[in-house]
């Protein structure tokens, strides 16, 4: 692969990135392209280490949740994010300041994210939004698969809940 | 009514967020890339380790096929020079027919020799020819 091929490749895959970014980063699209583009400048630097083993895209979405994952390291959230990563600990504690603002056009998708923690929330964008199969879910988040199926099982739980309410 | 999987699915796909500006942000990064040297694993020309694998298969391939003709061709000249020589003499010297009838297993000996280094030596010819390659 080549340069030219590298950046046609992101191209592709530049918009699904900034999505996913963009919800976990609570609508703040900006912080969000600016993680994306540090992740795929990563990408582009450390391309050597793309072994082919998983999808170019799954390749590309892993850097992308560790960018964010250092990120909100950095913006000092580390406590819920630990609690979350020690799955033995894992208590399914929610992220209060989710909601964004209040004017933001999509405030549904996020009110039926708000219960769910970082790591249901990250599993089901991906799932749901992303098409991602639990194996490659496996690779980006770098949890077990059962951590995965667990994650989504509560997250659909949540969600059934959250859909039935809506609707009566 | 109860949620449906189908209805979890549904509901992410509707809300599923619209990303606008992707030519604008294709573009800042194209010159962000544009500022970086090209690292080495994305040089145009270059072929990676896969790639490098599959030529050499390919290589070893078509050196044992070439290597499988020479030494058919081979063989089939010594075993057709060993035939002329003993049909030669069978016809031109008499007497040299009750020397090969009476030599019989010498002679036999010696045409399985011929053939038998004729077979180790050009396949180890080859053999350096591939080794060389590599």
């Amino acid at each position: 692969m080549d340069k030219e091929r590298f950046i046609e490749l992101v191209s592709q895959e530049q918009e699904p990135l900034r999505r996913f970014l963009q919800i976990l980063c609570k609508g703040d699209s900006f912080t969000a392209d600016d993680l994306v583009q540090e992740a795929l400048l990563k990408a582009y630097l450390s391309f050597e280490r793309f072994e082919g083993r998983s999808r170019f895209s799954t390749w590309l979405f892993r850097i992308a949740y560790n960018s964010w994952y250092d990120w909100i390291k950095k913006s000092g959230r580390e406590e819920e994010i630990a609690q979350e990563k020690d799955t033995r600990k894992y208590n399914n504690i929610p992220d209060p300041s989710f909601l964004p603002d209040k004017n933001f056009r999509h405030q549904e998708l996020y009110l039926a994210l708000e219960k769910l923690s970082w790591g249901e929330r990250a599993a089901t964008l991906l799932f749901y939004m992303e098409d991602k199969s639990i194996k490659e879910i496996e690779q980006i988040l770098e949890i077990p698969s059962g951590t995965v199926r667990s994650h989504l099982s509560r997250a659909r739980k949540h969600l059934k809940e959250y859909l039935e309410r809506k609707n009566n | 009514m109860a949620a449906t999987e189908k209805d979890i699915k549904d509901f992410m796909q509707e809300h599923k967020l619209q990303i606008p500006g992707n030519d604008k942000f294709m573009s800042n990064l194209m010159r962000q890339i544009d500022l970086l040297p090209v690292p080495a694993s994305l040089e145009k020309g270059r072929i990676s380790e896969k790639e490098r694998k599959q030529l050499l298969s390919l290589i070893i391939k078509e050196l044992k096929r070439e290597n499988l003709r020479s030494v058919s061709g081979i063989m089939s000249i010594v075993i057709l020079l060993w035939a002329a020589i003993c049909i030669l003499l069978w016809t031109f010297y008499p007497e040299a027919s009750l020397f090969l009838k009476s030599n019989g297993i010498p002679m036999a000996d010696a045409v399985i020799f011929s053939l038998a280094s004729a077979a180790f030596i050009f396949p180890t010819i080859y053999l350096f020819r591939t080794t060389e390659l590599l």
